[in-house]
């Protein structure tokens, strides 16, 4: 995927503001990311969570946040056409936290939520806490606390029983 | 005086047990000798990084675990590790490939935890992190869950495997919640009189949704053995 092909697709996805297509394409970002990381990617696989986030919440489209909407509007559609449309990431965020700040409602911003998200798929797609949390910058303790209220572990089988694995432990503890 | 036993853990277990307020199990063990480690890394990650951070809430855990550290119940080791390290983050980290590029699996930290671990001759590793256990345990696993995740076919150096599983080789990892299944049956839920088992169950339950890989039936499974 090219970083301008991105960028349209999230432009139009937003300007038709379909929520369903910002989130496909954010699954599409992130296994690219994952397959093959790069730190474009991964801030893109962020900003369209984040847009996609926006898109899933009727409030914002109410004539209360019209400047706002209109406003990331713009700016992806200058994205899209600048020479370096990641050089315009900045102004994005700086425009979703405006739109935040008329009415927030949690003490985290979107775009952190946006990066423990990402950090927590990572994790779930089946790379290491550590490697998400280097690749993403979000603590492995707040990594850990997500992903334990999801079903991820529920995914992955393995090969020590419970049995076995308390056997090691109480030979370990002295049992 | 019981032997001393020597447990190594990485941040992950260590994260959880604060999590769910559990941390004193590592001071109910340590009472028969039982010695947890922590290599340099885990110790700033757990305690040096989150005291420096704005954020008041990741002091918290830190400042409990820093408490831990004093009297002696973790206790960190400097070892020789950089070279063996770099060694297994490159070999794990060039494992599985996928559209021909290796998939980076690792970091430098818990690369830093194994090359510890077979440095110091431990055996057991405290880990509630599922990528590193399933490496050690089920590499396998991992390959189909990737293919699955990612929906690409991953290939495998087997030689690269192979080394590694050479390394790890009679290590065993347990995670926070067999630690806290044998501090139940060793009488650190008594307290409880009637209502231990109970409280097994909800300690267990918390653990997994701090972030201990455990699945729902491996709780079941847990609680069944232990009556």
């Amino acid at each position: 995927m090219l970083i301008r092909e991105i960028f349209d697709e999230m432009a139009a996805a937003f300007r038709r503001r379909n929520s369903r297509h910002m989130r496909k394409l954010n699954d599409r970002i992130m296994i690219e990311t994952a397959v093959e990381f790069s730190k474009e990617m991964y801030e893109l696989s962020v900003l369209s969570y984040v847009l996609g986030k926006i898109l899933s919440k009727p409030r914002f489209f109410s004539p209360k946040y019209k400047q706002n909407m209109n406003a990331i509007q713009n700016t992806l559609e200058l994205a899209r056409k600048a020479k370096d449309p990641l050089s315009l990431l900045p102004t994005l965020e700086r425009e979703v936290g405006r739109l935040e700040s008329e009415d927030p409602r949690f003490v985290i911003d979107l775009f952190t939520k946006g990066r423990l998200k990402m950090a927590a798929i990572f994790y779930a797609q089946g790379f290491s806490l550590g490697r998400a949390s280097e690749i993403t910058g979000v603590p492995k303790s707040e990594i850990l606390s997500y992903a334990g209220k999801t079903m991820m572990f529920e995914k992955v089988k393995t090969e020590v029983s419970v049995e076995k694995r308390l056997h090691f432990a109480r030979e370990a503890l002295g049992g | 005086m019981a032997s001393e036993k020597y447990i190594l853990c990485d941040s992950s277990s260590l994260i959880s047990l604060t999590d769910t307020c559990l941390e004193s199990v590592l001071r109910f063990f340590h009472r028969s000798n039982v010695f947890f480690i922590i290599p340099p890394s885990v110790e700033y990650e757990i305690i040096t990084k989150p005291l420096q951070m704005k954020m008041k809430a990741y002091q918290f855990s830190a400042m409990r675990l820093k408490k831990l550290m004093e009297d002696e119940v973790l206790m960190k080791v400097e070892a020789e590790t950089d070279a063996p390290a770099k060694e297994i983050l490159q070999l794990t980290n060039s494992i599985f490939f996928a559209r021909g590029k290796p998939l980076h699996m690792v970091d430098m930290g818990e690369a830093e935890m194994i090359a510890l671990a077979k440095n110091l001759r431990i055996t057991t590793l405290l880990m509630d992190e599922r990528t590193t256990r399933m490496l050690v345990e089920a590499p396998f696993e991992i390959k189909d869950h990737l293919e699955e995740e990612l929906k690409v076919n991953i290939m495998v150096n087997s030689n690269n495997l192979q080394r590694f599983s050479d390394i790890v080789s009679g290590m065993r990892v347990i995670r926070s919640s067999e630690l806290v299944a044998v501090a139940y049956e060793k009488g650190y839920f008594d307290n409880f009189g009637n209502e231990k088992k109970k409280m097994l169950e909800a300690a267990l339950y918390k653990t997994k949704f701090s972030g201990c890989s455990i699945r729902f039936d491996e709780v079941d499974d847990l609680l069944r053995i232990e009556r």
